[in-house]
């Protein structure tokens, strides 16, 4: 499944209605079996066209077609499903629930609809990502690199067509980035779109596009 | 289980700490009121008790009996005791304009000693004319008592003999009164005849109680009924100035003195009750929004895995609902095991009739309360929810809630 960010634009305002910060009108696709990588420095905008192209951020203008869907034009509810169906995304930072398992963590997206998951992905998910041995753990025991491992499986255990990765090397180690990146194209080649935003000069050589943003645009 | 319901159920139990703090404040909303409303209604079904037992429009006893409080104790709290007056108070009542109907009682205090089984408040009275005692008993017994039967309060146990004896007279207890909320639920109610024999033997015995009065003309307290369309405060002035030793009460300023005693103490519990309330919902604010505050990345976990606003609403109503629903509960349960137990001590410490509400009342005002208590957890949680969803997922991982 295509993604493709037509004319999307964005303010972002303080509270005294100062502007803060403009997504100039941006236009991109990130294609079916390749990595698009949008690469620039930190507050160029990256992250916010990240959201915006995940559904979780309504922009000022444009739209974001996922398929033939375009994503804006759904209410809140329909575009949750079709995210929880489509859409995997591996945010930036921690991002799992400290009280609940590893293997609860990974499940969260199938659970949450009551969706059929293969357990031989997940298997083969937790095995790949080093995770086998924690699986039955408490997540909060989990270092980061651990749990920036579970947001992939997490991302993943749904097969959805599309993964939007926000800085996935982020504060890792080698090898932890290597195995990251290693998934991540690997999930590439096999038919997914997977849009990365990121400042990692080693995950550029994993890209099969890169984007460059300054300012609050492409260039 | 609904996927809601289940993170829900695991959020609680993976925050315990959070969790008990939030159960305790429900349970305090819930408890405070169940039981703020369970004591002011005891108290006010106690006085309404009171006033029906008591029965008549004046009261005349001796004026130690109503000075030291001695007729007050007996009434409200069982204490056991005794006071005598001379019989001839009653044709001197009799003949005041005004009186309809004059019926004296007797207090007799048994004794710890080897003549009586237990020691008890006995109250003698005299069936063919007595107005007070006797509709009660009908009520309850509905036959004649006859000589050396007795009647028990509803605090008094019945011995498996059935039998009590009370200054060396054997008495067959032939049936126990509804329970009033009043010192004379733990009284022993006999007819003039049974009386007169314990008066006469505790006499014999020894027992001082008549070194003032002679025991057969003696009378403990007259309740008069006035006639229609005199004035009770009239009447009790007439009273007054005709007798010199004994004294005349209304009813009505006997129950005043409770009812002020009341309003005091429901006025403490109400403003009580309501200081709690606003503290405790105040607080429910504060933490649910602090709580909301601090899983702004745990919502938005939820959010990019899927999650809709009304999910997200979902789960932290359905978390607050399950926490009050808990503390509502055993709030409620620990108001009621505080009270139940221990009515007959609050009786005595506020030295006001106590009479708990029927169980349907109880029933309705734990399940009010209890339903109260889950609104109020459930609309604050709401307003929390509405509050971080109405904010886009993108901006919270942005600059937070």
């Amino acid at each position: 499944m295509k993604l493709i960010a037509d004319k999307v634009g964005y303010q972002y305002f303080r509270k005294d209605k100062k502007l803060l910060f403009e997504l100039q009108e941006t236009s991109f696709e990130a294609k079916e079996g390749k990595i698009t990588e949008i690469v620039g420095h930190s507050g160029s905008g990256k992250s916010t066209l990240l959201n915006i192209c995940a559904g979780l951020l309504t922009p000022s203008s444009g739209k974001i077609i996922a398929g033939d869907t375009s994503l804006y034009d759904l209410s809140d509810e329909a575009r949750s499903k079709f995210r929880n169906k489509n859409i995997g995304i591996i945010p930036q930072g921690q991002s799992v629930l400290k009280h609940l398992t590893v293997t609860e963590n990974i499940l969260l997206p199938v659970s949450m609809y009551g969706i059929e998951y293969s357990v031989e992905l997940l298997d083969e998910l937790i095995e790949k990502l080093g995770l086998k041995k924690l699986a039955g753990e408490s997540a909060g025991g989990l270092s980061g690199g651990e749990m920036r491992r579970v947001a992939i499986a997490r991302a993943l255990v749904g097969k959805p067509e599309i993964i939007l990765a926000d800085e996935p090397t982020g504060d890792l180690d080698s090898d932890n980035r290597k195995l990251v990146l290693t998934s991540l194209k690997e999930i590439a080649d096999a038919g997914a779109a997977v849009l990365m935003v990121t400042h990692d000069k080693e995950a550029e050589e994993y890209a099969d596009e890169i984007l460059r943003m300054d300012g609050g645009r492409l260039i | 289980m609904k996927f809601e319901i289940n993170l829900a159920i695991k959020n609680i139990t993976g925050h315990s700490g959070r969790s008990i703090a939030l159960i305790l404040l429900a349970a305090l909303l819930s408890g405070s009121v169940f039981g703020g409303s369970l004591i002011v209604k005891s108290l006010k079904n106690g006085l309404s008790s009171y006033e029906d037992r008591l029965g008549a429009d004046i009261i005349v006893a001796s004026e130690e009996a109503l000075s030291d409080g001695k007729f007050e104790s007996i009434l409200l709290q069982g204490v056991p005791g005794y006071f005598y007056m001379d019989d001839s108070v009653i044709e001197i009542v009799k003949d005041i304009e005004g009186v309809e109907i004059v019926t004296p009682q007797f207090y007799l205090a048994s004794a710890s000693a080897g003549c009586c089984d237990t020691l008890v408040q006995i109250i003698g009275f005299d069936p063919e004319d007595d107005f007070t005692i006797q509709p009660w008993i009908r009520d309850c017994y509905g036959q004649t008592v006859n000589d050396g039967d007795v009647i028990v309060g509803c605090n008094i146990n019945i011995p498996d003999s059935n039998r009590y004896r009370f200054y060396n007279v054997d008495c067959n207890v032939v049936a126990k009164l509804d329970k009033t909320g009043t010192g004379l639920d733990s009284a022993v109610y006999a007819n003039m005849n049974t009386i007169k024999m314990m008066m006469e033997n505790s006499e014999q015995i020894g027992f001082g109680y008549f070194d003032e009065v002679e025991p057969e003309h003696a009378v403990s307290s007259l309740m008069v009924k006035v006639k229609d369309g005199y004035s009770v405060t009239d009447v009790q002035r007439a009273i007054n100035l005709k007798l010199t030793d004994a004294k005349a009460v209304s009813s009505k300023d006997m129950i005043s003195g409770i009812s002020e005693g009341l309003g005091t103490i429901s006025g403490i519990i109400g403003l009580l009750v309501i200081v709690i309330w606003v503290f405790s919902f105040t607080i429910l604010i504060v933490a649910f929004a602090m709580i909301v505050n601090e899983r702004v990345k745990e919502l938005a976990v939820l959010r990019i895995s899927g999650a809709s606003k009304k999910m997200i609403s979902e789960i932290l109503i359905s978390e607050s609902v399950l926490m009050s629903l808990i503390g509502g509960l055993s709030g409620n349960a620990l108001a009621a095991l505080v009270i139940f137990p221990f009515a007959d001590s609050l009786k005595i410490s506020l030295n006001l009739p106590v009479l708990l509400p029927g169980s349907l009342y109880i029933t309705f005002l734990f399940l009010g309360t209890f339903v109260t208590s889950i609104l109020v957890c459930g609309i604050t949680s709401a307003l929390c929810a509405y509050r971080i969803t109405g904010k886009d997922t993108g901006l919270i991982f942005r600059d937070g809630a």
